[in-house]
This record gives C-alpha cells, structure tokens and sequence, in this order.
C-alpha cells in the first residue's frame, strides 16, 4: 500500500517512533509508567496505550481525536469493544504481530470505516514492559485523511 | 494469492544488528532509514525487505539500504571471515621431501670406506709381522 503524501501522518508515527526510541534508551522497550502525555503533547490525542497486564488487553488512554473520530471515548474498555473496521480498531488488529516480533511494527491501508468514510490511515503500534521481558502495554498512534474531501480527520 | 513484503530496520548497536522497527511500505522504511543515519543515534543502519510468496509459502530477504558505516561494518565482517575460511581450508604444513642420494657419490663413498678398510688392513698386517719380528 502506497504511504499517504500528507507530511503530517508522516510524522506522527516517526514521531512517536523517535519518542518511544528515546523512553526506551538502552532497554529493549520502556514501561508503562515512563509513557509521559505531557511530554508529548502535540502527539498524545491522536495516541492510545493498552494495558495487557490482566486477561484481555484494554484501552488505558484512548485519545481525543480518536474519541472524536470514533464517537465516544473509549478508555476503560476492553479492545474487543472496538467496532470492526473502525480506524480505532484497524490501528490495534496487528496487536499480535507486535507481541511476535517484540518492536515497533507500523502499518498503513486505504479502507472503508463503518461510517461510509473512505480513509487513508497509518497506525503504529509499540511495545512496553516492566521487567524488559513480558510486554504489560502497547503505545500506539494512528491518524487518518479522508480521501474524498482531503479533511483531516 | 499474494506477495507479502515488510521492510525491517536494522540497526548497529553493542556489536551487533538489532531489529529495531517494521514497516509495510518501502518508501517511509528508507525515510525513516536515512534519518537515523543521519541522526548518528546508532553505529549504522540498514534496511532489510522481506518477503513471503503465500501460493508457494516461500520467503527470501535482501537488503535494499545500508549506511556507509553499514557497509564498513560488513566489510570487516567479511573479510574477516574470508580469513577463517582461508586459515581453515589451507592443507597442513609438509616435510620436504628427501633429496635421493645420487649413484655417483654412493660409488665414491663405497670406493672410500674400501680403501679405508684396505689400507687399514696392510697396515694391521705391517704392524703384527713388526710384532713378530719378520719371521
């Protein structure tokens, strides 16, 4: 799938990117609690983080511009909540493609959300851990065009 | 029925190559690639496209960008084992052979040793008929 020209989904998931590369350091991956809202505020709306700590993965922070695009916030809920095909929804489906490869898989796809928008999305998705061995959470990030009328959503 | 293709980012880190992101599209592997070379965050860089044919459930890799430092790396590491291969495939270490003494100096030395023994000899015999007072 052809990346989107729009600078700015470029440079939300290289930006984030560059942000969890920097929380990590010499680790592997950084925890949960390093995962810093303020410090990255231009971005953080547009993130989400899950929490894997406990049975079924769920949404931690679900951000503003996701709860907007979505049409509810979704913090709090469980990521089977998540009605198919929705960009929210899209953006976590490879979750296990992250716990197999252990790094910071990014992907992107034009598609149809449930709404009848047509979308160019890019999502990215990266792992956390407190010990540095057993991923606790994800940070992840995506954003999205609509193509029809070149809105940003 | 498809080709599947990721691009994965490697970079150099503690001596060795270290998976560090996954992308699915070409362009934004290489962009990100070339920033982090540029960055000297990590000792170098390079991108890996892998791919997975699903029909015939085959996958290959190559590498499609390497930073210059990549590169040096990779020189040393196969120079370096070109050398082990060589040390490995050399044949062990020979004697020289022998060098077989000719007919010529064997006769001559046979010749000698004779004399020796002859002209011991009469002088053995000159000494005992001494001894004997030329009875």
């Amino acid at each position: 799938m052809s990346e989107s020209e729009d600078p700015r989904e470029r440079r939300l998931v290289l930006r984030l990117l560059d942000y969890w590369r920097d929380l990590s350091g010499e680790r592997d991956m950084p925890a949960i609690a390093d995962v810093d809202g303020v410090a990255m505020s231009d971005m953080w709306d547009y993130c989400f983080v899950l929490d894997l700590r406990d049975g079924a993965p769920r949404i931690l922070h679900f951000g503003a511009w996701h709860a907007e695009f979505y049409g509810k916030d979704m913090t709090g809920a469980a990521l089977s909540d998540l009605t198919k095909d929705t960009l929210a929804e899209r953006s976590v489906r490879y979750l296990d493609e992250i716990l197999r490869r252990r790094v910071p898989v990014t992907y992107g796809a034009a598609a149809n959300d449930p709404g009848g928008r047509h979308i160019l999305y890019r999502s990215i998705m990266m792992p956390l851990s407190e010990d540095g061995t057993r991923i606790t959470g994800i940070l992840g990030g995506s954003n999205c065009k609509l193509v029809d009328d070149q809105a940003d959503g | 029925m498809a080709t599947l293709k990721v691009f994965e980012i490697h970079t150099f880190r503690n001596g060795t190559w270290k998976i560090d992101s996954v992308f699915d599209d070409r362009d934004l592997a290489l962009m990100e690639a070339d920033r982090i070379d540029r960055s000297r965050r990590y000792s170098a860089v390079r991108v890996i496209e892998e791919t997975f044919d699903e029909e015939t459930e085959k996958g290959g890799s190559r590498t499609i960008f390497r930073s210059t430092k990549a590169e040096r790396i990779n020189a040393v590491s196969k120079a370096r084992q070109t050398q082990l291969l060589k040390v490995a495939a050399a044949p062990p270490p020979t004697k020289p052979p022998k060098r077989k003494k000719s007919i010529t100096s064997q006769l001559i030395i046979g010749c000698v040793v004779l004399a020796v023994i002859a002209i011991g000899g009469i002088v053995l015999l000159e000494f005992l008929n001494n001894l004997t007072g030329g009875r």
